[in-house]
């Protein structure tokens, strides 16, 4: 199944398969990691809903929902 | 005017052109003048201090 | 002298290392970009010695804030003889991405597996040999706070240092290896350095480099052009960055062994996460967390036991003397922390230091100078001029360390990156990101380096924003003001509650930046929200020797200044005020015949609308002289308070004893201004306000001046300063001596921010239309 990283729910695990973003913020992500092939875990949002909490390549990333939405994923593991 | 009155008038005056030179100096200098005397850790000017001084030391 | 320069990600560990290696104590934290500036020192133990230099965090080459750019050019241009790159062995994959770029240079490298014990302490192995043998640069495994494998990877360092090496990259399989490899030869021609390095970057669109390979560029795109990939089309950034991850994950990955592990198991960091994050818990908990740091360190009532149980006071125990002294010293010591309540740690601090340490020091001084046989103005001079002053700003020390300490705590933990987690969508409402929290909370301790710190935010609008509103965060040096007028209120109307006062204050500030971050983003600094990306490092047990580094820079910061800047102040405003224009001495009694009162009474209109200013009567002039002199140093408040209270203390004929010295020092000096100028208790915190959030000191004046970068939006910055603090002061004194002008400053606020409103959705309108 697939759908954009803002849709995840928590314990919910991807790939990434694309990063449809522009400029500094499709950098920052693919200095962050988020490269296609990178496995995600949906840690948990914020407490007021956004942002929300991922742990990839080993390490935990914050990132907004209006920036997760630019990654599609793969959902893997419910 | 006892030597102790005139020593502190002397001091006090000492002092103050003192304080004042050195920022004026740390001003022409390019130094930032803030009060960390350029040795605290988070200060980006001790960066610039720090290198005189190690040129000094060797 | 060799330059070996440590880079690496945010909070990998540089400046931990950088304190091991050259025995400074820089600032270090556990949050991603504590570091926004270069900064060097010297290592002693290779056969000669060699500089160090310290860079801000990157994640990759390409930068994206200021501070970054920092590091980059330093790397490309400063020629460097050796990087060290530190590597966090805990977060392996993404760390080598860095890797993978400094690789391309043609600088030596030598990699730093920072924090290895860690990675054993998990059961976890990493296989440095090939690691270095995949790598193809010496690899050596370290820990930089516990000081080990620091020797091997200096010796390593300044081996290579001398050894001449190529780019290497780890993109030959690729499709764009030809391509990266025509452009290389192409810019090798022109005598470029780094050419591999800058034939990456130029092909990946990098923008600096398109500007600084004005003639290669168009070259590279007539290639681009007929090149398709399968995947990722003409994406060529996605191409080399996926490149770079999967080469680290099938080549680097299997250097790791992790034990295996149950999933469900959490780590004790997992554990302080679900809780402080929690859905519903983690703003309560924070909030908490707030209140309990201010409690701490200002609360004279701990946890309001006293007034729960109603303890009977010294004075009830029959402990005091008839003069409210205690009766001996051990009575002097129970005062410390009880009377009647019992005080919160910061506040027994407070009053060993002050009671015990700072009232007996100076109270001794000045007796030996007063018995001395020096004239009355000699006298003068040095008990009022320098020693109250000194005594007054000294005062403070414990409760600023105090409070300092905690927000340490907070920074070393882990828990201050989660606070901008939580706050982000807050934030957002505001225009800002979750990140410009950080520099706000640095700013509960010194606008300077809060200033500084803005370099991690990537909008420019955001950066001017957050660096207008910093001073908003009552500073360390401001808090004397806070807690000693707040203490005189209570002291001599009294009413209230000293610490409820000093929170509201601080509150007060933080409800202005919020509402001026509002009105800049809405009006002068509109633009998008900016993107919030951000590491979230993992929680740990605050390190001892760092609180201690911090606490001791902190003080040293304070002390230092006190006995510089603030004794000059003190000794300028006590000549100002004992001599006339004629160059004539004058008693005490006759201040209002000074230069600074003639001076000052000039300008004591300006602050009539704030309650400080004519309907003060002729004293009145003093609270401007304190404004004034807290430009140069916000400690000045208090000290000019001390210097021109020993005066106003004869005039009114108050008697504090033989010095107005003791342990309420600045509060005693506010004491006789309130009797000498009848200043009501609205205008009193109309002036803890303007001082607040007025223009702040000449340091941070001069920070934001260097920071901002920019003439125009400088100037516009210092009149931002002067006029919120002047309507803050003006609302907080009507409101407080006329109750009916609320419904006036309601009326004036709805008005301008509908018509902000109005105007925003009028110009957004017509933009459509074009």
């Amino acid at each position: 199944m697939n759908k954009t990283l803002d849709q995840f729910s928590i314990g919910e695990t991807g790939i990434v398969k694309a990063v449809i973003a522009e400029g500094k913020i499709k950098r920052r992500l693919f200095d962050m990691g988020i490269t296609p092939g990178a496995e995600v875990f949906m840690r948990k949002r914020a407490p007021l809903g956004d942002p929300i909490e991922i742990t990839l390549r080993g390490y935990e990333l914050t990132l907004r929902k209006s920036e997760a939405a630019c990654v599609n994923m793969e959902v893997t593991d419910k | 005017m006892s030597v102790w009155e005139i020593i502190s008038i002397v001091a006090c005056s000492l002092f103050v052109i003192g304080v004042i030179t050195s920022r004026v100096v740390k001003r022409i200098k390019g130094k930032p003048t803030c009060d960390c005397g350029c040795d605290c850790a988070h200060c980006s000017g001790c960066y610039h201090s720090k290198v005189d001084k190690t040129k000094k030391d060797n | 002298m060799k330059k070996i320069v440590l880079a690496g990600n945010p909070n990998c560990g540089k400046t931990t290392l950088f304190n091991s290696l050259t025995g400074s104590t820089a600032h270090v934290g556990n949050w991603p970009g504590v570091t926004v500036d270069k900064r060097d020192g010297v290592y002693k133990k290779t056969p000669e010695n060699v500089a160090i230099i310290d860079l801000p965090g990157i994640y990759s080459l390409s930068p994206y804030t200021p501070e970054e750019i920092i590091s980059r050019n330093y790397i490309l241009y400063e020629k460097p003889d050796c990087i060290i790159n530190i590597v966090d062995s805990t977060n392996l994959e993404r760390n080598l991405y860095l890797t993978t770029q400094l690789l391309e240079t043609d600088v030596p490298v030598v990699v730093a597996l920072n924090m290895i014990d860690v990675v054993n302490k998990n059961g976890d192995k990493i296989d440095v040999k090939a690691l270095e043998d995949k790598l193809g640069v010496p690899v050596v495994a370290i820990s930089a706070l516990k000081e080990k494998g620091l020797k091997e990877l200096m010796d390593k360092a300044y081996e290579e240092s001398r050894v001449v090496r190529e780019g290497t990259t780890v993109l030959t399989d690729t499709p764009l290896a030809r391509l990266i490899d025509d452009v290389k030869t192409a810019l090798k021609k022109q005598n470029v350095e780094n050419p591999l390095f800058h034939a990456i970057k130029l092909v990946e669109n990098d923008s600096m480099e398109l500007n600084t390979h004005k003639e290669t560029a168009p070259m590279v795109e007539e290639f681009k052009k007929t090149f398709e990939d399968n995947t990722f089309g003409k994406d060529f950034e996605a191409i080399i960055a996926d490149g770079r991850y999967k080469y680290i994950s099938k080549n680097f990955a299997q250097t790791v062994t992790k034990k295996e592990k149950d999933k469900l198991k959490m780590t004790p960091s997992d554990k302080a996460d679900k809780v402080l994050t929690h859905k519903i818990w983690g703003i309560p908990i924070f909030l908490l967390v707030l209140f309990a740091i201010f409690h701490l360190t200002f609360a004279e009532d701990f946890l309001y036991l006293g007034a729960i149980f109603n303890f009977p006071t010294l004075e009830e125990l029959g402990l005091l003397t008839e003069d409210g002294e205690p009766i001996n010293f051990g009575v002097q010591l129970l005062s410390t922390f009880y009377d009647g309540q019992i005080a919160s740690p910061g506040i027994f601090i407070d009053h060993i230091w002050n009671d015990l340490i700072i009232g007996n020091l100076f109270g001794w001084l000045g007796g030996l100078v007063e018995d001395s046989s020096l004239s009355q103005w000699a006298i003068g001079l040095i008990n009022n001029g320098i020693l109250e002053g000194i005594a007054a700003v000294l005062s403070f020390l414990p409760c600023i360390l105090t409070l300092f300490l905690f927000f340490s705590i907070l920074e070393d933990s882990g828990y201050m990156a989660r606070i901008a987690f939580i706050l982000d969508k807050m934030f957002r409402r505001f225009g800002l990101s979750g990140r410009a929290f950080m520099p706000m909370i640095m700013g509960f301790g010194c606008s300077v380096p809060a200033m500084i710190n803005t370099r991690t935010l990537a909008d420019d609008k955001e950066r001017t924003a957050t660096v207008r509103v910093i001073p908003f965060f009552s500073c360390g040096a401001k808090l004397p003001i806070l807690t000693a007028v707040a203490g005189a209120i209570v002291v001599y109307f009294g009413v209230g509650n000293a610490d409820l006062i000093t929170y509201g204050m601080y509150l007060l500030g933080i409800v202005a930046a919020i509402a001026s971050v509002l009105l800049m983003r809405s009006t002068s600094l509109k633009g998008e929200t900016p993107p919030f990306i951000m590491e979230l490092p993992s929680y740990h047990t605050p390190q001892f020797k760092n609180l201690m580094a911090h606490l001791w820079d902190k003080g040293k910061h304070f002390v230092k200044k006190a006995f510089t800047i603030i004794i000059a102040s003190t000794i300028v405003i006590w000549l100002l005020s004992h001599f006339s224009f004629a160059w004539q001495f004058l008693e005490d009694e006759q201040i209002n015949d000074s230069i600074l009162a003639d001076v000052s009474k000039f300008v004591q209109p300006l602050f009539t609308p704030l309650g400080f200013g004519s309907q003060l009567g002729q004293y009145g002039w003093v609270f401007v002289v304190a404004v004034v002199a807290g430009l140069i140093a916000k400690e000045n408040v208090i000290a000019t308070f001390a210097t021109l209270a020993a005066c106003l203390t004869a005039v009114v004929g108050m008697d504090f004893g033989e010095l107005a010295i003791d342990a309420e020092d600045g509060i005693d000096a506010v004491q006789s201004m309130i009797m000498a100028t009848g200043i009501t208790i609205p205008a009193l915190i109309s002036f803890i306000a303007f001082n607040m959030t007025t223009i702040p000191c000449f340091a941070a004046v001069g920070t934001a001046k260097a920071e901002l970068g920019n003439k125009k939006s400088f100037k516009g910055t210092l009149l931002f300063w002067f006029l919120s603090s002047y309507i803050i002061g003006a609302m907080v004194y009507t409101v407080g001596s006329w109750w009916w002008t609320t419904f006036i400053w309601t009326l004036a606020i709805a008005i301008t921010v509908m018509g902000i409103v109005f105007r925003n959705k009028h110009n957004k309108v017509g933009r459509n239309q074009l």
